[in-house]
């Protein structure tokens, strides 16, 4: 039978009169003491702690960690520099296997400080009456540290008990004197990058911008829509700050995704709201939106660089670099701009004016506040799933690029629909039915893409063109890229009818219809 | 696994103190190492510290297994475990004579528990019985520790005759030089003579060392207290030399 490894006293004061107490049945000698402080980073979004990862960096060796969470055995080390990074990617690592791993999981996330840690151990030998060493224990403490080095009141405490092969009795004895003394069991330590969070008031998953609204069954669809409006503004507004020090693209994108779910919302299910909030929230949303097109436009540029480089041959990689060295150029002023909008107290008054709103109970006399949200979202679903069959089946090889972006348009309004009114229906079926969307989104939203970056290599080219000077290099890459975007904007639209066809299928009807009610299409 | 086995026909010649400073080095090296005490005199078991459990038996030892793995305890060392000896192991010449095969028996019973060790050291008793001729076949390194004297280099001698008449296996036989007095000419000239003549001999030489003296009253290794003697040294050179030998 193998036994707990830790045991838990509350604090260290308790672990002290533990360890007397042990000392009374066994020879206890110490053997050593380790410190270690550390400082934890993590993406804003948790993507290492969701991949059961933890990124330390420690002060003394310099150095950088990547452990697993349940086991704390180590995936990673490398030296670390000195500074005080408010973020870094994972290309800002040295290469080698820590940043490979970051890559994989953090993608385009930066890390971030997410609060420091200390730790320490003290190694205690338990003898028998031959001075024979029959069991270890190590006395465990964390504590959190603020950035300025004092103490929060956030630490723990417990002993990790390593029997030796052999002496299995002992360890046994020594685990009933745990016992006996109060201690709790238990399989593994909590990770101390927990208490380092805490301090900084986060805790791992506290963020995500998928995160589905759970609404009650019976909910009337004005409160379900304030549900859904709240959960958007939450996640609009955790993400200012870290659009404000620019640390890495997602921040401006979540929020964004986050403000045109809420127009989304607005536009999507009318009636429920007296017709001056749905007028002035839509029209104050879509202005705060506007003001981050920009910047978000020039971001998804040069997040392509990788794709591009990846499109053409290697002799034209030179004409690229211009580019977007230009391309960082007006990022910076692009920032500029963006921030002085989203720091304007007008604003700030729109967030808190619709929260305002948004927190005040529902006593509203819109003529659709009342009814059942589930059936006004099964109603808004089935009018949307049918529209999408009818356009869908009017594109044709012929038909021009503009009926796939509304249908694209016409999918993205399905998705939101089910995002908000997910929760109402039965996960399950409502997961396939989603599954069987997906490719089609896929294809549409590459086709968009792949449109969108035509244009604008397009226009770059055409500028480039009538600019006096512009180096041969730099037009011979656009030109270049301007084919290879459309060779692979045509073989994404042949994707199209197939995809299409497995959705406007027979068995894909028959569960729109017992998902959405009412009847569907026709067979 | 390896197996290295400390052997000598002569007793009293510096085995036990090389069978644990050896299987020690192994094991701060980062070899999964088991001290193998097959001495019934059990020095290297008390050197430890460890009290063989009350079921261990000859009979244990020569059947392997799991019931012989629950013998092993662990030692205060990282990575050296010890089987221990005890008195009931004088009768392991009976016990082997009682079974088939038996000059192979030790051997099989050891690869039982080769999941589990990158390394066997062990510690025999000295004088020429069925047991040493088990612990010859065992070994991958037959390691003879000789005193630098003419009576010692004598039974050295014997003991490749006797390998050597009873078609027992040759190529592992190795020797060293054990409780060398530097200070007297005939332990230098032959330790020196020796060294020219047979390859056999590892060129690290052990001195006679109070350190080593030590282990008794300190029930340890000399590693865990003592490193700059110049016994110590020698063992660590020796350690090196016969890792190129055997990995
Ligand atoms: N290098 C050395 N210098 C001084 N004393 C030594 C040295 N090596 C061994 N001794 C001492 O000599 C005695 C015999 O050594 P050891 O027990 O290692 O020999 P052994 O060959 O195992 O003996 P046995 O045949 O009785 O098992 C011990 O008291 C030991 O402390
Ligand atoms: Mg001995």
């Amino acid at each position: 039978m193998s036994l707990p490894a830790v045991w838990w006293p509350s604090d260290e004061e308790f672990a002290r009169r533990v360890l007397a107490d042990v000392r009374r049945r066994f020879t206890v000698v110490t053997e050593g003491r380790e410190t270690v402080a550390a400082q934890c980073f993590e993406t804003f979004d948790w993507r290492l702690w969701e991949s059961g990862l933890v990124l330390a960096r420690t002060a003394r060796p310099a150095r950088w960690l990547l452990t697993r969470v349940d086991d704390r055995s180590t995936v990673a080390r490398e030296m670390s520099g000195k500074g005080n990074p408010r973020r870094i990617f994972s290309h800002g690592f040295p290469p080698g296997a820590l940043r490979d791993r970051l890559r994989d999981v953090c993608g385009i996330r930066a890390v971030l400080p997410a609060g420091r840690y200390r730790e320490s151990r003290e190694f205690f030998a338990l003898c028998n009456g031959d001075g024979k060493i029959v069991c270890r224990l190590v006395l465990e403490k964390a504590s959190a540290t603020e950035p300025r080095g004092g103490k929060v009141p956030l630490s723990a405490a417990g002993f990790r008990l390593t029997p030796l092969k052999g002496y299995s009795r002992e360890a046994r004895e020594a685990a009933a004197c745990l016992a006996e003394m109060g201690c709790r069991a238990s399989g593994e330590s909590a990770h101390p990058a927990l208490l380092a969070f805490a301090s900084v008031d986060r805790e791992p998953c506290d963020y995500s911008s998928k995160a589905r609204v759970d609404l009650p069954q019976a909910i009337a669809a004005a409160d379900a829509c304030r549900r859904i409006h709240l959960f958007s503004l939450d996640v609009a507004e955790r993400n200012l700050p870290g659009i404000s020090e620019d640390l890495d693209t997602e921040f401006l994108h979540d929020f964004r995704v986050a403000l045109r779910r809420s127009r989304s919302a607005l536009s999507l299910v009318k009636g429920v709201f007296p017709p001056k909030v749905e007028k002035r929230f839509g029209k104050d949303l879509a202005k705060i939106q506007r003001a981050t097109n920009r910047l978000r436009d020039l971001d998804v540029h040069l997040l392509e660089r990788e794709a591009f480089e990846a499109l053409l041959p290697p002799e034209l990689h030179a004409g690229l670099e211009g580019l977007f060295r230009q391309l960082a150029g007006e990022r910076e002023q692009a920032l500029r701009r963006c921030l002085e909008s989203l720091e304007r107290p007008a604003t700030s008054e729109i967030l808190r004016d619709w929260r305002a709103f948004l927190e005040l109970p529902a006593d509203s006399a819109a003529p659709r506040a009342r009814e059942p949200a589930e059936a006004l979202g099964r109603k808004l679903l089935r009018k949307r799933f049918r529209r999408i069959l009818k356009d869908g089946r009017a594109i044709g090889a012929k038909t021009p690029d503009a009926a796939l972006h509304k249908l694209r348009l016409q999918v993205k309004k399905l998705r939101y629909l089910l995002e908000f009114f997910g929760s109402l229906l039965p996960a399950d079926e409502t997961a396939s039915f989603v599954k069987r969307f997906r490719k089609l989104q896929n294809i549409l939203g590459r086709f968009n893409d792949l449109c969108n970056q035509e244009t604008w290599v397009r226009r770059r080219l055409e500028a480039a063109e009538a600019k006096e000077g512009t180096s041969t290099e730099l037009a011979a890459s656009l030109g270049g890229l301007l084919s290879e975007l459309g060779r692979a904007r045509s073989a994404e639209r042949a994707k199209f009818g197939r995809a299409f066809a497995r959705l406007d299928d027979p068995a894909v009807r028959a569960r729109a219809k017992a998902l959405f009610g009412g009847k569907e299409g026709k067979g | 696994m390896k197996v290295i086995a400390l052997y000598n026909i002569k007793g009293g010649v510096g085995k036990t103190a090389a069978a644990v400073n050896l299987a020690h080095l192994a094991a701060s090296g980062g070899k999964r190492t088991l001290l193998c005490d097959l001495d019934p005199q059990a020095a290297a078991t008390f050197y430890l510290r460890v009290r063989a459990g009350k079921r261990h038996s000859a009979k244990r030892l020569i059947r392997g297994g799991g019931g012989l793995d629950r013998q092993i305890r662990e030692s205060d060392f990282p990575g050296l475990h010890l089987l221990p000896a005890k008195l009931g192991f004088r009768n392991l010449d009976l016990k082997l004579d009682a079974s088939k095969r038996s000059r192979k028996r030790l051997a099989e019973s050891l690869r039982s528990l080769a999941d589990a060790y990158d390394l066997v050291v062990i510690d025999a008793p000295p004088n020429i019985t069925l047991l040493s001729e088990n612990v010859i076949v065992a070994a991958d390194l037959l390691l003879c520790p000789v005193i630098p004297t003419t009576l010692s280099l004598r039974t050295w001698d014997q003991l490749d005759r006797f390998l050597r008449k009873e078609k027992l296996p040759r190529d592992g036989l190795r020797a060293f030089f054990s409780m060398a007095e530097r200070r007297k000419k005939l332990h230098a000239s032959t330790v020196h003579e020796t060294l020219d003549s047979d390859p056999r001999f590892f060129s690290a030489v052990i001195p006679m060392s109070a350190a080593v003296e030590r282990m008794g009253p300190e029930r340890a290794p000399l590693f865990a207290y003592d490193r700059r003697s110049a016994a110590a040294r020698a063992f660590q050179d020796l350690w090196t030399e016969i890792q190129h030998v055997l990995f």
